[in-house]
């Protein structure tokens, strides 16, 4: 008679943080609502051997299908810390002692966001786009 | 015939530099990295003689591109704060791809962050060959690493290559995936064997490794490109007309201009 097989999987839980590239495309989702979608965002991620990279694009459908990569960030199967690839530089690492060593939670990702988003250098950018588009 | 000089210019004011080399070797398009100026001021010096010289605007802060084409013949289709590409289209010429980098200094980005930049530039580069319908590409820049690195050598990075009949098998399989090759003339500009300085840029501390000279300013070149490369190479400049950019001892001069020297090329479209 056969044995029963045996099962050693554990419960398995979603686990309950919002993954960085969940956040980042939530802002994209955003960006239309706010320029009549003249300007629109997207996430697109890469996957290495050791990493994730999520670049955070700027798409401008009425210029050619022009886009501008506005920050890019990194991180491994854990989630956090999450490193900063690159990015408007009055929200680089270098001006922020704090996160020099990566970003290490959903909170201070979201403060390091907010701190992308409103940046002179994001504001010029969206406003020149936008000035382009409808010029 | 179209010549280009990318210039790591250090924040530096060196506008009689520019328009020294751009009157004696009849610069068509400048590429400048960390030109914090303007742009008008540039053009004013460009411009003293006769309005020879456009902007070529995009709406990256970290490159600034002036041309004697109209900027509508260099249209940026991506862009970043650090990269711009444009789809130079002059007139008679086949349309080319132009790849202009500033990468970040190795003070502020580890070797991890600098190959995986290079991953994502090469995966860009493919994307925008494909909008554009073909692949004569070039890329030009201070990519902050030398071409023997492994950003710019790995597959899955920028996959350049050291000799024209490498470069020539267009692409190569590594586990199966295939990755298009780039040609790095800069690889016969470094040491003394080279025609000019021994790289573009100097850097000397006391630790067990160190190169000493490096050459971070580098241009790259698709197969589909690298025959029209003239002159045979690249020049890394050590004078801009009569103004000396190197001290004594042969190194960049960072009192009187920048601590990158400039790279001249020119190709045949």
């Amino acid at each position: 008679m056969p044995q029963k097989a045996v099962d050693l999987w554990p419960e398995i839980d979603v686990a309950n943080t919002r993954t960085p590239v969940s956040i980042l495309k939530q802002q994209a989702a955003l960006l239309g609502k706010h320029t009549n979608n003249l300007l629109e965002a997207t996430v697109e991620t890469i996957a290495s051997s050791d990493s994730f990279v999520h670049r955070f694009i700027i798409e401008v459908p009425a210029l050619a299908g022009y886009r501008y990569e506005l920050f890019s960030i990194r991180h491994d199967e854990k989630l956090y810390p999450v490193q900063i690839q690159h990015g408007p530089r009055t929200a680089m690492p270098s001006a922020y002692s704090a996160w020099q060593d990566g970003i290490e939670s959903e909170e201070i990702l979201l403060e390091w966001l907010k701190a992308v988003l409103n940046s002179p250098d994001t504001k010029r950018l969206l406003g020149n786009l936008l000035a382009q588009v409808e010029s | 015939m179209v010549t280009f000089l990318f210039w790591n210019t250090n924040g530096k004011p060196l506008v009689d530099a520019l328009v020294a080399i751009a009157e004696q070797e009849a610069v068509d398009i400048l590429i400048l990295a960390e030109w914090v100026v303007g742009e008008t001021a540039l053009l004013t010096a460009l411009n003293h003689r006769e309005p020879a010289f456009h902007l070529a605007p995009g709406h990256s802060r970290g490159i600034t591109i002036v041309s004697r084409f109209h900027g509508r013949y260099l249209m940026p289709v991506f862009e970043s704060d650090r990269v711009s590409i444009r789809r130079v289209m002059l007139p008679g010429c086949d349309e080319i791809l132009l790849v202009a980098v500033h990468f970040p200094s190795k003070l502020y980005w580890s070797d991890a962050s600098q190959q995986t930049e290079c991953t994502v530039l090469g995966r860009t580069i493919v994307e925008q060959e494909t909008q554009a319908g073909h692949n004569r590409t070039m890329v030009v820049g201070d990519l902050n690493m030398n071409p023997f690195e492994s950003g710019v050598v790995a597959a899955g990075g920028l996959n350049a290559t050291m000799t024209q009949r490498v470069a020539a098998r267009g692409d190569r399989i590594v586990q199966g995936q295939s990755y298009p090759f780039f040609y790095n003339p800069m690889w016969g500009q470094l040491g003394d064997q080279s025609k000019g300085p021994p790289g573009s840029y100097y850097y000397e501390r006391a630790e067990h490794i160190t190169y000493f000279w490096n050459t971070f300013d580098q241009v790259l070149l698709r197969p589909q490109l690298m025959d029209r490369l003239l002159s045979g190479a690249p020049r890394i400049l050590d004078a801009a007309g009569n103004i000396s950019l190197v001290k004594p001892d042969g190194r960049p001069d960072l009192d009187r201009a920048s601590d990158h020297l400039p790279l001249l090329f020119r190709l045949d479209l």
